[in-house]
């Protein structure tokens, strides 16, 4: 069986989205909305925005990140997002397994590049 | 949340979330509810067109997307998985004689033990809290107060023999109950004593189920 590409395409977004989602906090805490609309602005990477936010509602609960509400300059109050211990050495093992993982399938299909 | 004024299209959407997220446990479908609320009014100006909104809208997605997505990794979501523990035996014994151990009180812990647990569904809650108010309390103070009154005493007063026979002559009656008073009260004593070991045991069957026997998971 073949997956067609409304198959796999989730299922390889949804693995390496929350990973995305650290990395925009590892430099410091950012807002929903602002988190949400940095994902959107990568082609071909989120669909839905606001499926995003069950995302980082787990991410949450798992102890990945920690949040916090802030009154706002202008309208409501945001909620910030920024990466815990656990979730700065989860995301370390990732870029870890992703750079081995991405640099065979380059290999294998030829889309790496010259080196 | 101060959602001063967003577009009647917005709101109509947030209303459509709100829908769906009904069956999300309280905390969660606040929390998204909250986020996806901040979120249009981060990306709307004051003065949003229609279609400003429209695309707004149209990238966060249908609510029931939404909302699936959220439901998707909680699977504990509907309290019909977890089974008895001790904290819902404490919990129905504090209902059914807590408020004897410690008058009103004592039941009051039972009930929100009861709601704080997950064994149960609302609607057991709510049996588990009203029938009865109290568990047995009330059945032991009625059977008191029954105790402590005193027997009925009647007293007859003749007047003498007045002429033509008979007796002119008074009943007077005091205290205790009267023949249907009596019945009256061994109904109401009756039933103050069985319903709240009927809920008892009902909440006990409840929260005895495994995952197997509840409904949700029954294939038709």
């Amino acid at each position: 069986m073949v997956a067609t590409r409304e198959e796999w395409s989730p299922q390889l977004r949804r693995g390496v989205l929350e990973f995305c989602v650290l990395a925009l906090v590892r430099g410091g805490e950012r807002y929903g909305f602002e988190l949400v609309r940095a994902l959107s602005d990568v082609d071909g990477l989120v669909t839905t925005e606001g499926t995003l936010y069950p995302l980082l509602g787990r991410l949450r609960r798992e102890g990945l990140v920690d949040t916090e509400w802030k009154e706002s300059p202008s309208g409501p109050p945001r909620r910030y997002y920024s990466l815990t211990a656990s979730g700065r050495a989860r995301l370390a093992a990732f870029v870890e397994e992703w750079t081995r993982f991405r640099d065979g399938v380059d290999a294998l299909l030829g889309t790496g590049g010259s080196p | 949340m101060t959602s001063s004024t967003l577009h009647p299209l917005a709101e109509e959407y947030l209303a459509r979330l709100r829908a769906a997220a009904g069956r999300l446990p309280p905390d969660r479908r606040d929390d998204l509810i909250s986020e996806i609320e901040a979120h249009l009014a981060e990306s709307l100006p004051p003065d949003a067109t229609e279609a400003q909104v429209r695309t707004a809208i149209d990238r966060l997605g249908d609510p029931e997307q939404i909302v699936a997505a959220e439901a998707q990794d909680e699977p504990a979501a509907h309290p019909a998985q977890s089974t008895a523990g001790p904290f819902e035996w404490v919990a129905i014994g504090a209902l059914l004689i807590g408020g004897l151990i410690l008058p009103v009180v004592g039941w009051i812990v039972g009930v929100v033990m009861l709601w704080v647990s997950k064994a149960w569904t609302v609607r057991d809650k709510v049996i588990g809290t009203l029938v009865l108010p109290l568990g047995l309390a009330p059945a032991v103070v009625l059977s008191f107060f029954l105790l402590t009154l005193p027997a009925r005493r009647c007293l007859s007063t003749s007047e003498g023999p007045i002429p033509g026979g008979g007796h002119v002559g008074t009943t007077n009656c005091t205290g205790g109950l009267n023949g249907w008073g009596t019945l009256f009260v061994i109904v109401v004593w009756v039933a103050l004593l069985a319903l709240p070991v009927w809920t008892a045991l009902y909440l006990g069957r409840r929260a005895g189920r495994t995952t197997a026997d509840s409904p949700e998971t029954k294939t038709t």
